[in-house]
């Protein structure tokens, strides 16, 4: 009797436990209710890309060299650069230079060796089209200006986390005259210089 | 308190137009059939609704926003898109059997609303089985579920339907016995008995307070008779695709998923009906009427009281529904054997406990335990 | 006495390679008895992309952007064994400060990998919330990886030597940050997971591997450490910096998926409280202050020294790989990942054997999932934290 008493005492015990248990979790998710959602409404509001971000890559005609590093270190071997040698100058002429962004992964390694500078990554990322052969950019089309998320009016831009100010965990958040956390270089030589006294 | 008669009074309306009171009583006839029809899709409207909210909301989504203020026009762009949606019957499934199915469910759901009263007279029929004819026809649906993954002829759906079956035959039991303790205090199997018997004290006669045990066997059983998470283990993702219901698209689609959610709308309905005092406020409304020095008889009294009953059940309803979505995002999917340790090893002897004990409370003191 | 025979016919069902748990394309053959399973085949190759083959004729600046695809999840720790097998066959030195920058990337990637496989591990036995949680965190680290690398996912990052470029403004601020918001929600996600009766029901003592057993299997990472061996690369190979940061290896000692749990859950918050303590200690500090020493100090102060750059110097496209072969080993957040490499005085490596963790662990998934319910299948393939893309790469 004492042990069936004991067992039962044990069950409900583990009963108990239980229903703690799950009400803690339900806390948790119940306090998450009261919370901002972190949507955020894409063709509405934007994410403001990163400085560094790999988008569709840009393109300047006259300063190429025809070199083609671009082509050998692309894991694809993937830009056409199309020159003929000008033995007048010489010097190689470009004719026409193409990338095929349905091909490109957005590397960079194109645009990290070029010797020039002639290549650049912009902060276009929707390259979506009707048609892949409308990808295949040629010099033309990849030296035309990158559009800005920043400068869309029907865009709410919204920061990325790196670019928040200090403390600020989400983009909504964060006011948008609020500066990003750290310092510039040239606030900390003044404050140095100023408690150094030189 | 005698409350208002919608059917005599829309029959003495019809009377008083010159109709024959014969014609009058086919032509109100249909009526109630509609009205649960309506109520129960709506209910099942609203939770899907709710459902998506809250979850958006737990997990600090949005959900849906665009289609109509606050999403609220998702409901009918489901039903909409499932409408027009080509409903595809598996090439070798039994055809029959396979759109058989989701409908033995959807109308073993929806006929079970039939005695679900939403105030003193609210009720379609006032049967004297009342709760007893609902926990039998909600055992009908597993027919349906089982009758679909039959047919699919496809092995998820199988399982998903002999679970199914198993986890409402093992459920069937203990919610019957947390039922039957509620039964056995009120005297009677009908509904509204149930409902008055909880009336007088207001929120300190709800049987919840005398049936503590039988209230937390009853949610259990509920939620594992909704299939829902944690025990949604028929139509469980990420074991079975989608269970039952993975060969299904369309309408018969649609029923299922309306069904489900019909059915944990009634199981809410049933929750705050057997628990929760039913249509009765938290006060007790016949005082205050006393107090105010209104006959009872006013029928614009009746009228008002009977709105705030209906709204008094629906909000009992949907915070059962609120607890059980809430819960449903919280934890995770047991495992078939722990969910049959769980209905028969568990809940099935606590309820069977439960039940002596009313029924030794109920000789002990007949004046609090309706003897 | 008679005994009524109840055996059912075996059912054999096929889940995947398109089934909403099977994490990507795995195959599993499952003999069914009703719910219990008899007998477990999992089938491979159906993301196999000839990820070796492409190595031999890529040079190594061309075959980074292609590591990130192995394991998708925790891509810095691809990237950086792709750059410590050509460094060290080659010899080329690593400055600190890029060690460090290295060591914060692959923390960051590590918890990234950590909360995605907990996102999935708890979906698959049936919780969906905590994916969306371990989503908003996960998203909080792309930021920080696009910040630095331009890329949320495929960083290209690494590179022989260092890194491709240093850490922006106000990048480490937002770190730390970060850390210590990650910190406060790992408690958050416990409040909510682990103590929940039916999580533990569903985990304990589910999927148990001896300790025996997992290094007979080869198992490596958390499989390995919740089996109760305390064996992680990073203090054994002392590679990068990692012995510079004080922190401690997670393991427990009962194999099963709640201790695999615990252990990925406590490297989440060992990786948190490294990245912090990098933070601090990173030669030159932040970028906007080692720009700042480096203005104050003049061109030819110790600043502008080795040990403050991001890398040694920036690798040749021609760079060539000499002859030699060794192996080389990360501690990735799913186990020992390691690279065979020959080199035979070319651009183009003669061998490149990749050493996928989650391939060597998935092996031991038939054996842990005969003779358990079906559901088990998912909890215990949950726990072993397989990603396709390195599985059949």
């Amino acid at each position: 009797m004492m042990k069936f008493l004991s067992k039962v005492g044990e069950y409900a015990r583990d009963a108990v436990q239980a229903a703690k248990y799950i009400g803690q979790g339900m806390m948790v998710t119940f306090d998450h209710m009261r919370r901002r959602p972190i949507t955020v409404r894409y063709p509405y509001e934007k994410l403001i890309p990163s400085e560094r971000f790999r988008g569709r890559i840009h393109f300047e005609f006259d300063k190429c060299i025809s070199c083609e590093v671009c082509v050998r270190v692309c894991p694809i071997n993937l830009p056409v650069v199309d020159w003929e040698y000008n033995s007048e100058i010489k010097k190689k002429e470009l004719k026409s230079y193409s990338i095929d962004f349905g091909v490109c992964i957005f590397c960079g390694n194109c645009v990290e060796y070029c010797p020039t500078n002639c290549l650049s990554m912009t902060e276009e990322y929707d390259l979506s089209t009707f048609d892949r052969h409308e990808l295949n950019f040629d010099n033309v089309a990849l030296g035309r200006l990158p559009t800005k998320v920043t400068e869309d009016p029907l865009v709410t831009p919204i920061r990325e986390l790196a670019y928040l100010p200090k403390g600020v965990l989400e983009g909504h958040k964060a006011d948008h005259r609020e500066r990003r956390a750290g310092k510039l270089p040239v606030e900390i030589i003044e404050e140095t210089q100023a408690t150094t006294g030189n | 308190m005698t409350g208002i008669d919608l059917q005599r009074s829309f029959i003495d309306l019809f009377s008083g137009l010159g109709i024959d009171p014969e014609v009058a009583r086919v032509m109100w006839m249909p009526l109630p059939m509609l009205a649960v029809v309506t109520i129960a899709t709506v209910g099942a409207l609203a939770a899907t609704w709710l459902e998506r909210k809250i979850s958006a909301a737990a997990q600090q989504r949005i959900g849906p926003e665009y289609a109509g203020p606050f999403g609220l026009a998702i409901p009918a762009a489901d039903v909409v898109k499932l409408l027009i949606k080509q409903t595809v019957v598996p090439a070798n499934a039994d055809p029959l059997l396979f759109v058989l199915g989701p409908v033995i469910v959807f109308i073993s759901v929806f006929l079970s609303f039939l005695v679900i009263p939403f105030g003193e007279n609210l009720v379609i029929s006032n049967v004297a089985t009342g709760i007893f004819l609902v926990i039998a026809i909600s055992s009908i649906a597993p027919i349906g579920l089982l009758m679909s993954g039959y047919s699919s002829n496809n092995k998820y759906s199988l399982l998903g339907g002999l679970r199914a079956a198993a986890q409402s035959i093992s459920y069937e039991i203990p919610l019957a016995l947390a039922a039957l303790a509620v039964a056995m205090m009120s005297n009677g199997l009908s509904t509204v008995e149930i409902v008055e018997q909880q009336a007088d004290l207001g929120i300190l006669s709800w049987n919840v307070w005398r049936q503590p045990i039988g209230f937390i066997i009853f949610i259990i059983a509920a939620l594992a008779e909704c299939e829902r998470i944690p025990f949604d283990l028929p139509e469980a993702e990420e074991e079975l695709v989608a269970g039952y219901q993975t060969e299904y698209s369309g309408v018969n689609f649609m029923l299922f998923y309306g069904a489900s959610y019909a059915n944990l709308f009634l199981s809410a309905l049933l929750v705050a009906i057997l628990y929760l005092g039913g249509w009765e406020l938290p006060f007790p409304i016949d005082k205050v009427a006393e107090l105010l020095s209104i006959p009872e008889t006013n029928p614009i009294w009746q009228v008002v009281a009977a709105f705030l009953g209906a709204t008094v059940i629906l909000l009992k309803a949907f915070a059962f529904i609120f607890l059980a979505i809430l819960l449903r995002w919280t934890v995770p999917r047991v495992r078939i054997d722990q969910l049959l340790d769980l209905g028969w090893k568990f809940l099935l002897p606590i309820g069977l406990a439960n039940l002596l004990l009313t029924a030794a409370l109920k000789l002990a003191f007949p004046g609090a335990f309706g003897g | 006495m008679v005994m009524i025979e109840t055996k059912a016919e075996r059912m054999v069902i096929n889940m995947g390679p398109h089934h909403p748990s099977m994490h990507g394309v795995l195959r599993l053959i499952v003999t069914l008895d009703g719910e219990n399973i008899v007998d477990c085949e999992p089938v491979l190759g159906y993301l196999h992309r000839s990820m070796e083959k492409i190595a031999e004729n890529r040079t190594i600046v061309q075959y980074l952007p292609y590591v990130t695809r192995w394991d998708y999840l925790a891509t810095m720790f691809t990237e950086a064994i792709t750059v410590n097998a050509p460094e060290k066959l080659a010899d080329v030195p690593v400055p600190r400060r890029a060690s460090y920058i290295r060591m914060m990337m692959l923390e960051l990637s590590r918890i990234a990998s950590h909360l995605l496989w907990l996102g999935t591990f708890i979906a698959d036995i049936g919780a969906q919330t905590p994916f969306f949680y371990v989503f908003r965190e996960r998203e909080m680290i792309y930021d920080l990886f696009e910040a630095a690398t331009g890329m949320r996912m495929m960083h290209n990052y690494f590179r022989i030597g260092g890194v491709a470029a240093d850490l922006p403004y106000g990048w480490l601020d937002k770190c730390e940050d970060y850390c210590k918001y990650q910190l406060e929600k790992i408690d958050e996600y416990e409040r909510l997971i682990t103590n929940n009766p039916i999580f533990r029901k569903r985990v304990e003592g589910v999927g148990k591997i001896s300790r025996e057993d997992a290094i007979n299997w080869g198992l490596s990472g958390p499989m390995l450490r919740a089996s109760g061996v305390k064996w992680d690369l990073r203090k054994v190979d002392h590679y990068e910096l990692y012995d510079e940061l004080d922190w401690e290896v997670q393991w427990a000692t009962e194999g099963d998926c709640l201790a695999r749990y615990l252990v990925r859950v406590g490297e989440m918050r060992q990786s948190c409280k490294m990245i912090l303590q990098a933070i601090k200690q990173i030669p030159g500090g932040s970028y906007e202050n080692l720009e700042a020493q480096r203005v104050l100090a003049g061109p030819k102060s110790e600043w502008n020294s080795l040990d403050y750059q991001f890398i040694s110097k920036k690798p040749s496209p021609t760079f060539k790989i000499p002859a030699g072969e060794h192996y080389v080993r990360v501690e990735a957040p799913k186990g020992e990942l390691g690279i065979y490499l020959i080199g035979e005085n070319n651009v183009f490596p003669w061998r490149w054997k990749i050493r996928p963790p989650g391939f060597i662990n998935l092996q031991v998934l038939p054996q842990l999932v005969r003779g358990m319910k079906i559901a088990d299948i998912m909890a215990i393939l949950g726990s072993v934290d397989i990603i396709m893309g390195e599985v059949d790469r």
